[in-house]
């Protein structure tokens, strides 16, 4: 540097905020494959129920309907805490956050609890996936949801240890709202199988 | 084509009827859906970054006709 020379300070570029998050068009893309796996799981439903007169075939056990309409409402019952959570979280009340989380993730396990209590009952009385086609059609579509809650269970029970650690401040918590927007996803499908394959 | 497969009153006809209605109409609606959301983001993402607009003839209401008063302690 000679003398002279004047030094100006750097400025520091712009930051550009993307309108959409990318967090949120992954998530957005994630949920419409899965939704198109699950409109394929259900067009083979249509036609395996549609093609049978009588529902369920005579010689098979009935689905358990009221111990399964009381697990739906603590599927359903989840998403409050888990709305609380984010709105906890967006005024920077962590400890709260992490508790509606914990609640979430333990109406999760005992939905999921539930489910394979009820499924080793029907195992038991004969309804396997070999049994028949409606056996096949019931565990593989309500298997496949299974295996998405038991996903989302686990990725639930990761956010939730993160945000005890306080991971998450309000001003950064797309780890946690990618989280949610999947369990929302989940919650909203079973209100789909749940009617169409046990009430219908 | 599911028709001259089976007989045409057999029920897998019908069901398979149904079921091509329904996964030729479902990623339609999945589509439209997905890109609705993206567009219902897009823009309340535009809209967060506008300031506040402050209508002007409502800032003047405040204001005294006279102007602003001299105050002496």
């Amino acid at each position: 540097m000679t003398a002279g020379t004047l030094v100006m300070p750097r400025r520091p570029p712009l930051e550009r905020v993307p309108p959409i998050a990318s967090t949120r068009i992954a998530m957005i893309a994630l949920v419409t494959s899965e939704l198109m796996l699950f409109a394929g799981l259900l067009g083979m439903y249509i036609v395996i129920r549609l093609s049978h007169p009588v529902w369920p075939p005579a010689d098979q056990p009935r689905l358990p309907i009221f111990v399964t309409a009381l697990n739906s409402l603590a599927l359903f019952a989840s998403v409050v805490p888990l709305t609380a959570a984010l709105r906890a979280i967006r005024r920077d009340a962590r400890r709260r956050a992490a508790q509606a989380l914990a609640a979430t993730t333990v109406l999760g396990a005992l939905f999921l609890g539930v489910q394979g209590v009820e499924w080793s009952r029907l195992i038991h009385h004969g309804l396997t996936l070999g049994s028949s086609q409606y056996g096949a059609a019931f565990y593989v579509l309500i298997g496949c949801h299974a295996v998405h809650v038991l996903a989302a269970v686990m990725w639930l029970s990761t956010v939730t240890l993160l945000a005890f650690r306080e991971h998450y401040r309000a001003d950064a918590y797309a780890g946690l709202e990618m989280c949610a927007i999947y369990w929302y996803f989940v919650a909203a499908l079973w209100g789909v199988l749940f009617p169409v394959v046990y009430l219908y | 084509m599911c028709g001259s497969s089976f007989s045409e009153n057999d029920p897998t006809t019908q069901a398979f009827n149904s079921s091509v209605v329904f996964l030729m109409i479902t990623p339609y609606v999945i589509f439209f859906t997905a890109l609705g959301c993206v567009a219902l983001l897009y823009r309340r993402g535009l809209a967060g970054r506008r300031g506040n607009i402050i209508p002007f003839s409502r800032r003047r209401m405040h204001l005294p006709a006279d102007g602003p008063k001299e105050v002496t302690p």
